[in-house]
């Protein structure tokens, strides 16, 4: 059995048609995830949701600002609070765990759902997850 | 207080100086064939590696002296923290790691020079120039944006102290890991383009680097997983993987590596692929240089803080170089990497390989559009998003199942060609275990469609790759009669690349059950007075209480939870609340309890004044098994790592008659 023959006299039709295949089927993968309501979430400011209007309610938005001071209360494991930018504060309330600089003061992003009025996070995170922060 | 601080800048001069000098002799030495200047750079390399330790040498003992007038050391460590946290804060922070990565980076070079360079010099002689020169940038870093032996006008009292969520026995063993995969990529991709460079693109180089590639790659894989144990215990939110830039940044190059690993098999039985190959090991050290500086250079918070970051201007014209030279010099290559054979057959063991590879490359892909999306996307409207797990998830889930479908056929699957109907013969019985797998699942009430293929994928592949050690071991038990253990310990001595790899993808398949489990996650949320108790899943979990006491380091506050299960009292944790005094910052320590079905994973996320503790509890099934997966791919990458010198030469040798000879190949 030698490689020769056949092997130099063909082109490799179907394996070039098979991997053709599988790309495709990931990019249309790749297209339809993106295109998913909640793969992407757009990051802005208190004052910028305030001005989103009820256009933004079915979108994720990740919202940084700092929690105000005398604003956090809890209810049983239901916590809310609001965050400012400096200008139009957004009132907060999640279910989900706080991280642990969160305090008056801390810095950190929100993100969910808004209803035009109240920002239902799921997920409430310190501003800097990263490990090295970038000297400001 | 002044310590051994200030040898550190003039041994990194002096590295530097080495380092460019080995650059330079090496270059004329390998244009005008002199030997003698190619082994000068080597030594010159040499004194760089030595040079290099000796600075990170200082910088430790400076960290353990608390010489706080350096401002790394008054920034990342203090004086209560302990002996193992104050060397982790070598690489706790952007200078330090980045003169533990030159470290890696000089002893890596030094070693696998002085090795290659009795083999050939030409080559080694050029694999200098690269590799000198890689050292010398990062030399250069450190000298000039990322000096970790600045000072400061007025040394503090004590330093901040290192972040408490770095103070953890992963954060001792994950970055070191993942350094040691990513530098060792350095390796493979010094030789290929110095293999480029020659136009000497035969087989030879592969066979010595490939050993660097597999260390790397190991490195990587534990340090990832490590890392994931990591967040499991110490991030509260009771999973391990987020899809965090930085996560990926690190899976990134695993992915293309483990392509390369895969298809560089093919390349030595069949002499295919070499394009591809080489493609690839400039994409992974691409790769693994994208990671190093994303993590480092402000990217991820904005694209406008990177070009301000200090590092991040110098990383883009270094990592452009990268990979646009990489991928000139293998198109200007092209003509010698043409493959030696093509392909026979659809079904084939080759064709296998090869959609092994192109999803491995897609997965990358994926994985990098998510990651680099934000930045594209704002640099080009301006708005601001991330992209989340579920957008991973319903991509990158499906290409890991198919690839996990390709493991279970590949060793069903001859080379060159095979009749559909010998596959079929071959592929019933693991095809049959699979179905069983996926009927007895539904009939027990499991409806997740992802889970029963991943669990039905596991089966088939598990059981596809445990009939190869039947079979491999046969004629041992069969005919010396011996016993099923030492039986399969001669199979896989006999040809280990195949076996350990069959070794590696049993761990992979034990993983993936883990991964899986975490379709069936429950968890539930409460805030608990002392007394007073919560449900989770089948467990009922009883607050007992918090205790109080002081370390040197934080103020801990220690909970008593009973678990119970139907009415019996089965175990007691201690989740806790600690709140660190150095940093003024809370930090929750989970309690877990794991055992191999299901973990139940407990974290305090707030105490109230009033003695209330609000408690969340996670029931993590399977969770265990990823960790016992590691533990087999570690045992099959120990098993590659230390094959024989001879083995490793005749399994390099040319395959061509082997191939038509055996009818199942090696990994």
């Amino acid at each position: 059995m030698t490689d020769q023959p056949l092997a130099v006299s063909r082109r490799p039709t179907k394996l070039v048609v098979g991997a053709v295949v599988i790309v495709a089927v990931v990019a249309g993968l790749i297209v339809w995830a993106m295109n998913r309501s909640d793969a992407t979430s757009f990051f802005v400011t208190t004052s910028q949701v305030a001005r989103l209007g009820p256009a933004a309610a079915d979108h994720e938005y990740r919202v940084g600002g700092r929690v105000m001071a005398g604003s956090v209360r809890h209810h049983g494991v239901r916590t809310t609070f609001r965050l400012t930018d400096g200008r139009d504060p957004l009132t907060v309330t999640t279910r989900a765990a706080l991280p642990d600089t969160f305090k008056a003061g801390a810095s950190v992003i929100a993100q969910g759902t808004y209803s035009g009025h109240v920002l239902r996070a799921d997920q409430v995170l310190a501003k800097c997850p990263s490990k090295f922060k970038p000297k400001d | 207080m002044r310590s051994l601080a200030s040898l550190g800048y003039p041994s990194l001069v002096c590295a530097l100086v080495f380092a460019a000098g080995a650059a330079g002799l090496a270059a004329v030495g390998a244009r005008r064939r002199r030997r003698d200047l190619t082994s000068a750079a080597l030594r010159a390399m040499a004194v760089a590696a030595a040079a290099t330790i000796v600075a990170a040498g200082a910088l430790v003992t400076a960290l353990f002296a608390h010489d706080f007038s350096v401002a790394y050391i008054a920034q990342y460590s203090s004086r209560s923290l302990g002996a193992p946290y104050l060397l982790t804060a070598l690489w706790g922070g952007m200078d330090g790691s980045l003169l533990f990565w030159t470290v890696l980076l000089t002893a890596f070079a030094a070693i696998a020079l002085s090795r290659a360079h009795l083999r050939d010099t030409a080559l080694a002689g050029w694999a200098t120039v690269i590799l000198a020169g890689i050292s010398s940038f990062f030399l250069v870093l450190l000298l000039v944006p990322a000096d970790p032996f600045a000072r400061l006008a007025t040394p503090p009292a004590d330093g901040s102290g290192l972040n408490p969520l770095l103070q953890s026995p992963g954060m001792v063993a994950h970055p070191p890991l993942l350094y040691t995969g990513f530098v060792g990529f350095s390796i493979p991709f010094a030789f290929a383009v110095a293999a480029l460079i020659t136009g000497r693109v035969e087989d030879s180089w592969w066979t010595w680097t490939r050993r660097w590639t597999l260390f790397a790659w190991s490195a990587l894989s534990i340090g990832i997983v490590i890392g994931g144990a990591w967040a499991y215990t110490e991030l509260g939110w009771g999973g391990y993987w987020a899809w965090d830039p930085v996560e990926n940044a690190s899976l990134l190059p695993w992915l293309t590596a483990t392509a390369y690993l895969h298809s560089v098999v093919i390349q030595e039985r069949r002499r295919m692929f070499k394009a591809w190959n080489v493609s690839l090991i400039v994409l992974t050290y691409s790769l693994a240089l994208f990671g190093t500086f994303l993590t480092r250079s402000g990217l991820l918070s904005s694209i406008h803080t990177f070009s301000e970051g200090p590092v991040g201007r110098w990383f883009l014209p270094f990592f452009g170089a990268v990979l646009l030279g990489g991928v000139l010099l293998v198109l200007y290559r092209a003509d010698r990497l043409r493959s030696e054979h093509t392909f026979d057959s659809l079904l084939s063991r080759e064709s296998v390989f090869l959609a092994n590879n192109v999803l491995f490359v897609a997965a990358a892909v994926t994985v990098l559009w998510g990651t680099i999306y934000p930045i594209v996307a704002e640099a080009l409207t301006g708005e601001r998003l991330s992209v989340g797990p579920p957008f991973f998830d319903s991509v990158f889930i499906p290409i890991g199942l198919a690839i996990l479908l390709l493991a279970g056929a590949g060793p069903l699957v001859s080379w060159r060609r095979m009749s559909p109907r010998a596959g079929l013969r071959v592929a019933a019985l693991p095809l049959a275990a699979g179905a069983i797998t996926a009927a007895v699942l539904a009939a027990l009430g499991v409806r997740s469609p992802g889970a029963l293929t991943a669990f039905a994928l596991c089966a088939f592949t598990a059981v596809s790759v445990i009939a190869e050690f039947e079979r491999g071991s046969r004629v041992y038990r069969h005919r010396d009669h011996a016993g099923l253990l030492p039986a399969l310990v001669r199979t896989v001595a006999r040809n280990r690349r195949r076996y350990a790899g069959y070794i590696v993808h049993l761990g992979v398949v034990l993983i993936v059950i883990g991964l899986a489990g975490s379709a069936f996650r429950t968890e539930s949320a409460r805030v608990l007075e002392p007394g007073s108790s919560m449900s989770v899943g089948s467990y009922r979990l009883t607050f007992e209480g918090a205790r109080t006491h002081l370390t040197p380091e934080a103020q801990v506050h220690q909970a008593t939870v009973a678990v119970s299960r139907g009415g019996r009292r089965i175990a007691t944790l201690h989740p806790r609340r600690d709140f660190h005094l150095a940093q003024q910052q809370w930090q929750s320590e989970v309690a877990i309890r794991s055992t191999p079905a299901e973990d139940l994973y407990l974290v305090i996320t707030n105490l109230h004044r009033d003695g209330a503790a609000e408690l969340r509890a996670f029931v993590n099934p399977l969770t265990m098994w990823i960790w016992i997966g590691a533990a087999v791919m570690l045992v099959g990458m120990t098993v590659l790592l230390t094959e024989p010198r001879r083995a490793r030469a005749e399994a390099a040798a040319p395959a061509r008659e082997r191939a038509a000879a055996e009818p199942v190949g090696a990994l």
